[in-house]
């Protein structure tokens, strides 16, 4: 692989043993998967910050990095973690538990990384076309890709880190531009207008497209919503968290029919198919826990339950709502509002990576959140758009 | 010892040693660490897998991907850390997870270009050469 001076050095611990460290795992990762060279990163966000499921060898392994004295060379984020200390009763944690969380962020922290614990770093900063990031939370790596055309592949946690503390990543994959062609043209013909709806034509296509980049026609009702319960959804199936969402991504002019090697045709029926399997069929709503905010809310959409349920439209008596720090704080009257209406508003987490008390049966407009705490939460699920 | 010349696997994280030899687990489906193995036991906790409650230690393991959380590559430093690994992991298509995780936790990691293959050394106890040769033993 072609290393500059500097990353030369860097490799060779002229910067540091955590710097060295970290190099050289980007180096190895990188030769594997065909990297020929590096690229600088503008922004990281490190994913695995909860305790809850890096366990000790998570924590173990970020003390080891924070005892070589790692620094972060970029913009660095962090994604959600198992808590929200101001409602740690609602929460099945241990004193133990809670104190090695905290150690986890109070690491990072020391190495500059920046406390936000959301899954939605873009609202923090917004990535640029053709930027290059290293991010590792599925859906918003989806987010950027498809929305803001910025270029990143889905890292995992420990080389989200390392990219932090280098400033690069290795030049593979959704970095360059022939791995951004779509090679799939999907014809939707079915209207997609809301979040639930837009989650299952994710899950459908990051299904059904084996890896490959989607070109993607259909008639969707763009907001913030559609798009992020698309990306999320999306980036839970496919490994390649990409695609192009005509009349939406700033990289369309790159779709050319004559790459096109396969033509999918969505109708009605494979969104019902993709719903049966994901959700539950007993409907004892007597246990239920309806929860929004997977991925965390953005301030619009904040207004937009507010303003349902302050119409009488929607009940929202302890339902869980869960969002970033930045944008409590943003949104702080109206969450004040939405919890006198009995809501129940957490910052810095969610129910997937925490363990939120919920009943046995959850009750969401996210397929992403469907899929995930079925499976590590085994509870029962159901899909229902807000309205 | 019967051996398969057809077979040939890609080395990605070349073998310490020169050959090691273990039982080989296939699973026809991709894994996702997260939510599929458990990190302390090394048993598949995926009701749907084929592989349901079998522990994947000192296995060599095989799977035509892996898919899933950005938590992956932790999943499999545990697994090392309590010493519960797979001995090495053959897929078809690597990933930048799979790859991270593999590094980071000194686990082998081999390619081959249908898992198919190996069908008929699933369960059976297999030397794999650092050079990809894979025989049955």
């Amino acid at each position: 692989m072609y290393l500059t001076r500097l990353e030369e050095k860097m490799l060779n611990g002229e910067l540091g043993e955590a710097v060295s460290i970290a190099m050289k795992a980007i180096v190895k990762v990188g030769e594997i998967l065909g990297a020929s060279r590096l690229v600088e990163i503008t922004h990281s966000h490190i994913s695995g910050i909860s305790y809850l499921n890096i366990g000790d060898p998570g924590l173990e392994f970020i003390e080891y990095l924070s005892s070589k004295n790692a620094r972060v060379r970029v913009f660095s984020t962090m994604n959600p973690s198992s808590i929200d200390e101001d409602k740690i009763h609602i929460f099945n944690i241990s004193k133990e538990e809670l104190a090695k969380q905290k150690k986890i962020v109070e690491l990072l922290v020391k190495m500059g990384v920046k406390p936000t614990l959301t899954c939605t770093p873009y609202y923090i900063r917004k990535p640029k076309l053709g930027e290059h990031l290293a991010w590792g939370e599925s859906s918003a790596v989806a987010y950027a890709n498809i929305v803001f055309g910025a270029r990143t592949n889905k890292e995992g946690g420990p080389l989200a880190l390392f990219a932090a503390i280098t400033g690069r990543t290795y030049y593979a994959g959704l970095h360059l531009e022939e791995n951004r062609i779509p090679k799939v043209y999907i014809k939707v013909n079915t209207r997609i207008d809301n979040a639930v709806k837009a989650g299952l034509l994710g899950f459908y296509i990051g299904e059904v497209v084996r890896g490959k980049i989607p070109y993607i026609d259909a008639t969707i009702v763009y907001d913030e919503s559609t798009l992020k319960a698309f990306s999320a959804a999306y980036a839970t199936s496919t490994t390649t968290p990409h695609a192009l969402l005509k009349g939406v991504s700033p990289e369309e002019k790159i779709y050319d029919k004559e790459f096109i090697e396969e033509r999918i045709i969505v109708d009605e029926k494979e969104l019902i198919e993709t719903l049966n399997k994901l959700v539950d069929q007993d409907t004892n709503e007597s246990r239920k826990t309806l929860f929004i905010g997977c991925p965390h809310l953005g301030i619009s959409e904040i207004h937009y339950i507010y303003d349902l349920a302050s119409k009488g439209k929607i009940g929202i008596e302890g339902m869980i709502i869960s969002t970033s720090r930045y944008v409590y704080e943003k949104a702080k009257n109206i969450i004040a509002k939405l919890e006198s209406l009995g809501a129940i508003v957490v910052k810095d987490t969610c129910p997937i990576v925490s363990r939120l008390k919920i009943k046995d049966y959850l009750i969401t407009n996210s397929v992403k959140a469907a899929f995930y705490m079925k499976r590590l939460h085994k509870v029962k699920v159901m899909l229902r758009d807000v309205n | 010892m019967s051996i398969n010349n057809e077979v040939r696997l890609t080395p990605l994280i070349e073998l310490n040693s020169n050959y090691l030899e273990g039982v080989m687990l296939v699973s026809p489906t991709p894994i996702s660490p997260l939510g599929d193995i458990d990190p302390r036991t090394s048993e598949i906790i995926d009701p749907q897998s084929p592989l349901y409650g079998v522990s994947i230690a000192n296995k060599i393991l095989v799977a035509p991907y892996f898919r899933g959380s950005t938590v992956g590559p932790y999943i499999l430093f545990s697994l090392k850390k309590y010493g519960v690994a797979p001995k090495l992991i053959i897929v078809e298509q690597v990933d930048p997870m799979l790859v991270t995780g593999c590094v980071i936790s000194n686990i082998p990691l081999y390619q081959i270009n249908s898992i198919e293959r190996l069908r008929n050394l699933s369960n059976k106890l297999v030397r794999v050469y650092r050079n990809g040769r894979i025989e049955q033993v």
